[in-house]
């Protein structure tokens, strides 16, 4: 044990470095700070003197000669523009922050554990699948449009709370807590439900394929046959099973939820971390942000530290030290009988299966055919669309804002209206469709095939390799999306291949995490260690033996990234981070239209949320079914082929479904 | 702990029903919501306009500015010049800091050595002080400042640095003013508490020298994002809200609960032309190709641009209403502005003729860049701009970028045609043709923000002789001069003036400005 703190801790100084340099260079590259700080006014003396006063006119490396000099006596330097310490800026704020964050988990527990508890229980009956699809709302809504939404509803229409802000605080032992006052609860729970609406999601779908798989377990059977009471049976046999995955995932969105606090803190002007690092990222205030990702990237390690020694508490089969930890597990998601298959008689080819157990569920069978239309639309949109509304000669500002309905100048009607710039906001939904659909199938097969390259490596190598690959997978998963963002877009210039490279690097490390969960898994099997005496090539061993055993996950995972992929391509251009204006896809639409929600033109914005909306959903209803159909301990006919006894409870690796945006992956855990 | 604590929350929340409809405090008290981040509140340690709105409330200036940007008394009552490199001010007898002490020529002297020694500073005041080159001290009650050549600009410059009392101030600290231990001014209000990023309080100056503000206590709340700001109003949260995103506008109006206030701003929104002898970056051929000889440098196809843009159709359609097509660097009310001098008409023709005129009869292909989320509708005034270029044969592209990569980029001259805002917050047009069309040079430190490098001896040498012409009227006509020579040679090309816009709740009025700062003291109840 104190081996593996040790050895963690070490690593983790290494992230730190590799993360502060990475940070350092980033914001350097998106420009010199002088240039947007001083007043324009300035002459070019005044300019080149201002720069040399914060030390900007030496060499990079000297400035971070001097950062880390710094950092090693504990000072992670001044705010350009606050002219105070930037990690005493971040502590002042944390505490509000952390309140919010806090108060989002326990809202997401106390409604998303009984809730999917429930639904778990009763998988067929109404009320289970209303939970179910109401919790794909929780992750299809982008939280800056919900969050509108809800100020739209209880201040603006029903005046029952306040709009924005952070209410009265009280001092506790030094700690301004908000949570305390009257004043201050009527502040915070508009913000954090809107930021635990995503965690709700979550914890239902955890909670309920959790419920859903321990009930067919043998233990529970067996309870039953003893005649254990059904609350017991549930309260303590089932419960106990399925709260190992749910407490990790629940210590990892802890942190992911303090990092992506950001357009919650925006849209309440909520004062704390998350609002502070968009500010200094506007301001390129390179301390703040340095100092701010080097904190989260500590608290992200902190809490892995914790969940790893927490979990080797709570379960015994999980030896520290052994180098793999809690992903020793099979993922709970679904293990396709090995191939090659061990000689069972195979009635109806594996893919036959497949279709027919999907098409048994009408609800996914409609989610697949609305998928489809969805996609014709996308694909066809030329040929559909009334206008060409990337075509600048084609739409025109007189037209603007038009009303669904009003006749076009050429004698059509815009059926939808049209935006501020006169575009059909038909046609502009078709080839927003096709945008974002682009935009997702592009950054997931990229990041999937770069995810899947890395964990079948480090899976395969183990070793330093492999300590190497998780430990930048780590950076990843803790590096906000959008700073990524705005350094590739400072670095690359913005269109439509940038988003989807941010969206990859973004979405990588994801994908590595849960191929090589599997993989560690199947590594262990007999059909590899066959393989190796037959002393196969390396590459052979893992392409044709591991990697089609670790692929059903992946197919599962890579529905639901795409559903993720095109949420948060909108989330970023409600950030004015996404694609060019002149092409707009559908977050950018919306994001377009947000500020016209509270002056009564709701279709500028509205139309394009409902087709967002439906599109994810349509997928997430078939990732669903996928993940459903391809599970073989679900499925109801017999039992597969290589029926190995399974670990009661099935944690997976819930490590993988730490990312909030990019994983949204609920079903893939 | 946990249970305790869901059971107080749970209580609260039953509470927090109850009195959701509570009315609103008094009316003693002003909240406003703002649009940017008061980084501190130290007056001399960052030229930054949400800063400055702030001073504006704790500090005195010897000058003023009034609602349309005229120079009007403050500290000093009166100003002259003495000989050409002197100026003497007269100071207000009787000005009481805060803490009681009297405001005398000594705490100015200090306030003006101070500017030059903030430590740290990204955005220092010493434009505005160091042309003066020595300091003398009459008597209490007036100062002399020295310039090493005729400034006529010396009342402008100081009515931008904010006076301290040297007694509190000596030895302090940035941080000193953010926590208020050095927060000592002399005007109408006193500092009482900043929560950085979330709010400032202020309250009343009881003992001001001249008209006391009508609030004894002022809370500016910061919220960014304007869909919020504007909720913050609706929902009754705040009093007042600057900057309204204009899409609102109608529904803000259309409600008797609430009034709107919007007046014509300082700032021009321009477009800058690649002035370089070189292929430029963003322009090419039809058949896409770069194109050997740089077309934005024929002053025929800047024309037919300008002639191209629709600008009423923009300050109709795309600001809504909120903005006066511009032809000029200054508008009316400015000191150079010249009189009658309209915008561009609109003339498609024209410009498709003047483009075959200069050899391209098809136009050419363009990338036009702009700021995202900096100037008001900046990203929509691009793409309008876009569709209207693209209409004469000049097919335009558009790409946006956050001010920071974006200012980065053009500043290195990397953009072919871009669109940036000036705010002539010196109340002159000697602030644009001094920075955006002056050519740039160094030491002489003009043209700092001509990112076109636009150059033309002819409006150089007016400039230069502007400057430094005491003579007010005399001044005025070679600023309009020089305005007159860059706009037909279109240097840049100006598109509208844009509105500053205020919304209050029915009951508080604002008396808008020019300078864009909501200033608590000039809200004021009414009936």
């Amino acid at each position: 044990m104190l081996v593996f703190i040790i050895r963690r801790s070490l690593q983790s100084v290494v992230v730190l470095l590799a993360m502060s340099l990475i940070v350092f260079v980033g914001v350097y590259a998106v420009g010199n700070p002088i240039d947007i700080l001083i007043n324009p006014q300035a002459d070019q003396i005044d300019r080149e003197r201002a720069i040399a006063a914060l030390g900007l006119d030496k060499p990079m490396l000297e400035q971070y000669w001097v950062f880390l000099r710094g950092a090693a006596e504990g000072d992670l330097g001044k705010s350009f523009v606050h002219s105070t310490s930037a990690l005493k800026l971040i502590l002042e704020k944390m505490p509000a922050t952390l309140e919010l964050a806090f108060a989002a988990m326990a809202i997401a527990i106390v409604l998303g554990i009984p809730l999917g508890l429930w639904a778990g229980l009763k998988p067929d009956a109404f009320s289970g699948r209303t939970i179910m699809a109401g919790s794909i709302l929780g992750f299809s809504l982008p939280t800056f449009w919900v969050g509108l939404m809800l100020i739209m509803v209880f201040s603006v229409m029903l005046g029952w709370l306040p709009s924005n802000g952070r209410g009265e605080t009280v001092s506790v032992l030094g700690v301004p807590l908000s949570f305390l006052t009257v004043d201050g609860l009527r502040h915070l729970v508009m913000p954090a439900t809107n930021l635990a609406l995503f965690n709700v999601a979550l914890l239902i779908r955890l909670t309920r394929s959790g419920a859903h798989e321990a009930l067919l377990q043998d233990y529970v059977k067996f309870a039953r046959a003893k005649g254990l009471s059904n609350r017991r049976v549930i309260g303590v046999h089932v419960l106990r099973n399925i709260l190992i995955p749910i407490v990790t995932v629940i210590g990892l969105q802890f942190g992911s939820l303090i990092a992506f606090a950001i357009v919650t803190e925006s849209v309440f002007a909520w004062p704390g971390m998350g609002k502070l690092l968009i500010d200094s990222i506007n301001l390129l205030d390179r301390p703040v942000i340095v100092a701010y990702l080097l904190v989260i990237v500590t608290f992200f390690i902190l809490i892995n530290l914790a969940v790893d020694i927490l979990y080797s508490a709570l379960d015994p089969r999980v030896r520290l030290g052994r180098g793999i930890a809690r992903c020793s597990h099979a993922p709970r998601v679904m293990r396709a009988a090995p191939l090659p298959p061990t000689g069972a008689r195979a009635p109806q080819t594996p893919f036959r299966r497949v279709v027919d157990d999907f098409f048994a569920n009408p609800v996914a069978t409609f989610g697949f055919g609305l998928l489809c239309l969805i996609v014709f639309f996308a694909i066809f949109a030329p040929l559909i669309s009334p206008q060409n509304p990337y075509d600048l000669a084609q739409i025109d500002v007189m037209e603007g804002r038009l009303p669904p309905g009003s006749p076009t100048a050429t004698g059509g009607t815009f059926w939808l209206g049209t935006d501020d710039q006169g575009r059909d906001m038909l046609s502009a939904i078709f080839y927003g469709l096709r945008i974002s659909l682009a935009v997702g199938a592009a950054s997931t097969v990229l990041a999937l095939v770069i995810g899947l390259a890395a964990g079948l490596t480090a899976a395969y190598l183990g070793g330093r390799f492999e300590a190497m690959v998780m430990r930048v997978v780590d950076i990843q998963l803790s590096f906000p999306a959008i700073l990524i963002a705005l350094i590739l877009i400072a670095v690359l210039g913005q269109g439509t291949g940038k988003v989807i490279a941010a969206l990859v690097t973004i979405q990588w490390a994801y994908y590595a995490r849960t191929v090589r969960a599997a993989a560690m898994v199947e590594k262990r099997r007999e059909y590899i260690e066959a393989a190796r005496c037959l002393a196969l090539s390396p590459a052979r061993i893992v392409f044709r033996h591991l990697l089609p055993n670790c692929l059903p996950p992946l197919i599962v995972v890579a529905t639901v990234q795409v559903a993720a992929a095109i949420a948060l391509e909108a989330t970023l251009s409600f950030l004015g981070l996404g694609l060019p204006i002149t092409e707009p896809s559908l977050g950018l639409l919306i994001a377009n239209g947000y500020q016209y929600l509270l002056s009564g033109k709701y279709w500028i914005s509205f139309f394009p949320g409902i087709a967002l909306l439906l599109t994810i959903v349509s997928i997430n209803l078939v990732a669903d079914q996928l993940r459903d159909v391809l599970n073989p301990r679900l499925r109801s006919g017999p039992a597969p082929a290589a029926g190995r006894p399974t670990p009661a409870g099935g944690q997976g690796c819930a490590r993988t479904s730490s990312r909030r945006r990019a994983s949204s992956g609920p079903s893939t855990t | 702990m946990r249970q305790a604590s869901l059971r107080r929350a749970l209580a609260a929340a039953a509470l927090a029903a109850g009195v959701a409809l509570a009315p609103h405090a008094a009316a003693q008290e002003l909240k406003i919501a703002v649009a940017a981040d008061v980084t501190s509140i130290d007056p001399h340690f960052f030229n930054l306009f949400p800063n400055n709105n702030i001073a504006e409330h704790i500090f005195d200036k010897l000058v003023q500015m009034d609602a349309d940007s005229r120079m009007i008394p403050g500290i000093a009552t009166s100003w002259k010049t003495i000989d050409p490199t002197t100026w003497e001010f007269k100071l207000r007898k009787g000005v009481k800091f805060h803490d009681g002490s009297e405001l005398t020529a000594e705490d100015v002297a200090f306030s003006i050595d101070r500017v030059a020694q903030i430590p740290n500073s990204p955005g220092p005041f010493v434009a505005y002080t160091k042309a003066i080159v020595g300091k003398q001290i009459v008597d209490p009650y007036t100062i002399r400042f020295k310039t090493a050549a005729p400034h006529p600009l010396m009342p402008n410059d100081l009515s931008t640095i904010y006076i301290v009392s040297r007694k509190i101030a000596t030895g302090a600290s940035t941080e000193d003013f953010n926590t208020g231990k050095a927060t000592v001014g002399s005007g109408r209000f006193k500092f009482v508490r900043y929560a950085n990023g979330d709010r400032v309080e202020l309250a009343r100056n009881d003992a001001y020298w001249g008209e006391k503000a009508p609030w004894e206590k002022v809370t500016f709340r910061i919220v960014k994002n304007e869909a919020s700001r504007v909720a913050a109003l609706l929902s009754g949260d705040v009093d007042a809200i600057e900057q309204p995103p204009i899409a609102d506008l109608p529904r803000v109006k259309s409600d008797p609960r609430f009034t709107v206030s919007s007046k014509i701003s300082h700032r021009v929104i321009y477009f800058n032309f690649d002035h370089l002898e070189r292929s430029s970056p963003f322009v090419t051929g039809k058949d896409g190709k770069p194109l050997a000889a740089n077309p934005l440098r024929d002053l025929r196809v800047r024309k037919a641009i300008s002639k191209a843009i629709n600008r009423p159709a923009i300050a109709e359609r795309v600001m809504e209403g909120q903005a006066t097509p511009a032809g000029q660097l200054v508008s009316e009310k400015l000191f150079g502005h010249v009189p009658g001098m309209k915008a561009e008409a609109y003339d498609p023709d024209g410009a498709k003729k003047l483009l075959a005129e200069a050899g391209y009869p098809d136009g050419f292909n363009l990338t036009i860049h702009g700021p995202s989320g900096r100037y008001v509708n900046d990203e929509k005034i691009v793409q309008a701009v876009a569709q209207m270029l693209t209409r004469v044969g000049i097919a335009s592209k558009v790409e946006t970028a956050p001010m920071g990569p974006y200012s980065g980029r053009a500043s290195k001259q990397e953009f072919s045609f871009h669109m940036v805002g000036w705010g002539a917050s010196t109340g002159e047009a000697s602030s644009p043709l001094r920075s955006l069309l002056a050519t740039f040079n160094r030491d002489k430190g003009l043209g700092a923000v001509n990112w076109g490098r636009y150059s033309n001896p002819k409006v150089d040498y007016v400039v230069e002789q502007a400057i430094q012409q005491v003579d007010d009227e005399n001044r005025r006509a070679m600023l309009q001069q020089a305005t007159k020579l860059a706009m037909e040679d279109l240097g840049i090309m100006p598109v509208h003036f844009q509105y500053t816009i205020w919304a209050t709740k029915k009951g508080v009025a604002y008396a808008p400005r020019t300078d864009e700062y909501t200033l608590a003291f000039q809200f004021r109840p009414v009936k």
